[in-house]
């Protein structure tokens, strides 16, 4: 396969390709490329996005508009969101040591969250050709 | 939890403002934790070079290319400092 390779312009993927004669340097892609035989595009991206909330009809949408959304995150997310929240209001009234405070306990919670997931210890591996032996 | 019982716990009445403060927090978790990973896909066009991201798109995890060869997506890396004039077909 030919050297492929991305970065990141404004808001767009920019997708390269090594020339074919002039080594480093970098051009446009000179093929169109589908995966033929499920007929699936030629480019994957993974991504994160925001879980956005559950309407009343159970259909996810991007961001909450009615008050009857529901979060699509588990309830210790949800907590840590009335914190966003919490925060949020504190800084609209120029009360920076709440709004800090909430600020604060919704990062604990979301980092809370995260670690309670993998319960079990974690060990740093250096990649191997940097390690000093 | 509803949007509603988010505002009894803060409280508030101010449903715009919650609302909006609501979805600021859902993207604030998305750039702390990798809880909802998705993988999009996209047309790879002859000469074209820059492709636009999904309307939900957060944070970039990483980009495949169908290696035809192989017959399976690759994985390729971000690259710096690209000598071209940054135009398609360049």
């Amino acid at each position: 396969m030919r050297k492929y390779g991305y970065y990141i312009f404004g808001r767009n993927l920019a997708i390269v390709v090594e020339d074919k004669t002039v080594n480093n340097k970098f051009i446009s892609p000179d093929t169109a490329i589908t995966a033929a035989a499920d007929g699936s595009p030629g480019i994957k991206i993974r991504y994160l996005r925001s879980p956005g909330v559950i309407d009343k009809d159970d259909v996810a949408q991007t961001s909450a508009t009615k008050e009857s959304d529901t979060l699509n995150v588990e309830y210790q997310l949800a907590m840590a969101i009335v914190d966003f929240v919490k925060s949020k209001f504190a800084e609209n009234d120029k009360d920076y040591e709440k709004m800090q405070y909430h600020m604060n306990e919704f990062k604990r919670r979301v980092q809370r969250y995260q670690n309670k997931r993998i319960s079990s210890g974690r060990m740093m591996i250096p990649p191997s050709p940097y390690a000093v032996r | 939890m509803t949007v509603k019982e988010v505002m009894e716990r803060v409280p508030t009445t101010n449903s715009g403002y919650a609302m909006a403060y609501i979805n600021d927090g859902l993207k604030e978790i998305q750039t702390m934790i990798e809880d909802n990973m998705v993988v999009g896909t996209l047309d790879m066009v002859l000469n074209q070079r820059f492709y636009g991201f999904p309307d939900d798109f957060e944070v970039l995890k990483g980009v495949l290319i169908y290696d035809t060869d192989e017959s399976t997506y690759v994985e390729i890396q971000r690259v710096l400092n690209v000598s071209t004039d940054d135009k398609d077909n360049a």
